[in-house]
């Protein structure tokens, strides 16, 4: 009996380890294109509905109503601002920089950011890229208090290349690209966000502590490594 | 003793079986306490101390910056001082620091890669090895972010207005912004090639125990 059971076992422990095939799945990894960074963030605001009213396991800390209710804003511009721009840089650094990464789409509701859309642009037209960031809808509700205009000029954000701290650049009026039309907003170290500053003020302490921060890590920015 | 034989490798091919019968659904989800970071530089502390905790290694984040930044002795920097006293976060400014994860400090490895992983190899680490992994991404020429990546799910289409369907999204733990952190959603697409200027740098992934 032992010696029938054996090969038995075998022959089915021998199918049984052979590796499972993945499944084919219909899966489309691309997301849907649009032709407007506002229609990518309308699909992005349907995608996260549906988080919120079927995925419980996913706590992203917005209110279903107020999701519900908002409309994309102004789209953003986002640029990356790098070390070598930084540091030899000139007052017109923030109309030359060239990094640009997702546009930021706010959802609003009643005058208030509820959360943000963020879309990237390609051949293939707009589409999502990412959804919800805590960090930029409080900076952009303290933003509208602080200028006290819903109606304000476009706005740009900048990420720094040595800090996390963000800046955001309101152009008074949706005016030219000329600098000096611009006004600065940042909780950067020694400034705060409501209080608005000049180029010229902001520009020589970013350009201080960047100096400093890549004599004394520039190994690990070139190789990519560094996270903050 | 043959029939002992016998059950071990039956029991080990069953196991095997088990294994490979693993068929992620729509959406898989880690267990994950979000920590975040203590300072406004610290996403590599925070997301070293997430990784440690999923497998049952206790550490802090002031730990990790007191290490890094103090040279051999860990108790030679003050990271672990609080910037407001009687307020835990943010730590001093003092030890403010971006740098690297550090996993060896806590007796952890993970492979690392420099492209993105497949879509089912996602889906693999997250149902089927109950695995959050690590996501480093950022431009050319300045420091970059680290987050936790701890789910997955796919939202189909409502109606198609657009070129495509559904759309597959990573759920993250992201400990920024400091002192919050926030649970965000990025598409798949994103994690790959993510817009604009900035690329994929590093996914930590199969973490385990040294």
């Amino acid at each position: 009996m032992k010696c029938a059971l054996l090969p038995a076992l075998l022959t089915l422990a021998l199918l049984a380890c052979q590796p499972k095939q993945q499944p084919v799945t219909t899966e489309n990894n691309k997301p849907p294109s649009f032709s407007t960074a506002e229609e990518a963030a309308n699909d992005a605001k349907s995608n996260l509905l549906t988080v919120l009213r079927t995925r419980k396991n996913i706590h992203l800390g917005l209110d279903e109503a107020a999701v519900e209710k908002s409309q994309p804003g102004k789209p953003i511009r986002h640029y990356q601002i790098t070390f070598d721009e930084l540091v030899s840089a000139d007052a017109t650094i923030f109309t030359k920089v060239r990094n640009e990464i997702a546009t930021v789409v706010p959802l609003v509701a009643d005058n208030k950011v509820v959360t943000i859309a963020a879309v990237g642009n390609d051949a293939a037209g707009w589409s999502v890229a990412s959804v919800v960031d805590k960090g930029i809808s409080d900076d952009l509700n303290l933003l509208r208090s602080v200028t006290q205009d819903a109606s304000q000029g476009p706005v740009i954000i900048y990420d720094l290349p040595h800090s996390s701290v963000r800046i955001y650049a309101v152009r008074k009026g949706g005016g030219s690209d000329e600098a000096g039309a611009t006004t600065f907003y940042t909780n950067y170290p020694g400034f705060s966000m409501q209080d608005g500053i000049a180029t010229e003020r902001l520009l020589p302490a970013l350009q201080r502590d960047a100096a400093e921060f890549q004599r004394k890590y520039g190994d690990g920015i070139a190789k990519q490594t560094l996270v903050h | 003793m043959k029939s002992k034989q016998i059950l071990t490798v039956f029991g080990f091919c069953l196991t095997s079986y088990l294994a490979g019968c693993c068929r992620p659904g729509l959406s898989g989800d880690v267990p994950n306490t979000l920590r975040p970071q203590e300072t406004n530089n610290w996403c590599w502390a925070a997301i070293t101390q997430m990784l440690a905790e999923h497998l049952s290694i206790s550490t802090n984040q002031c730990t990790l910056a007191n290490m890094r930044f103090g040279g051999q002795n860990e108790f030679e920097a003050n990271c672990c001082t609080e910037q407001t006293r009687g307020t835990p976060c943010p730590k001093t400014s003092d030890c403010d620091l971006p740098s690297q994860l550090a996993l060896a400090y806590v007796n952890m490895t993970a492979s690392e890669s420099s492209t993105a992983l497949s879509w089912s190899n996602i889906k693999s680490q997250i149902a089927c090895a109950g695995k959050p992994m690590a996501y480093g991404y950022g431009t050319k020429g300045a420091v970059g972010h680290v987050v936790i990546v701890r789910g997955y799910t796919v939202i189909p289409a409502v109606t198609v207005r657009g070129a495509g369907g559904s759309t597959s999204y990573l759920v993250l733990d992201d400990p920024a912004p400091a002192c919050t952190g926030q649970q965000r959603l990025i598409t798949y697409a994103e994690y790959v090639d993510p817009a604009g200027s900035a690329t994929h740098w590093t996914t930590y992934y199969d973490i385990a125990r040294r």
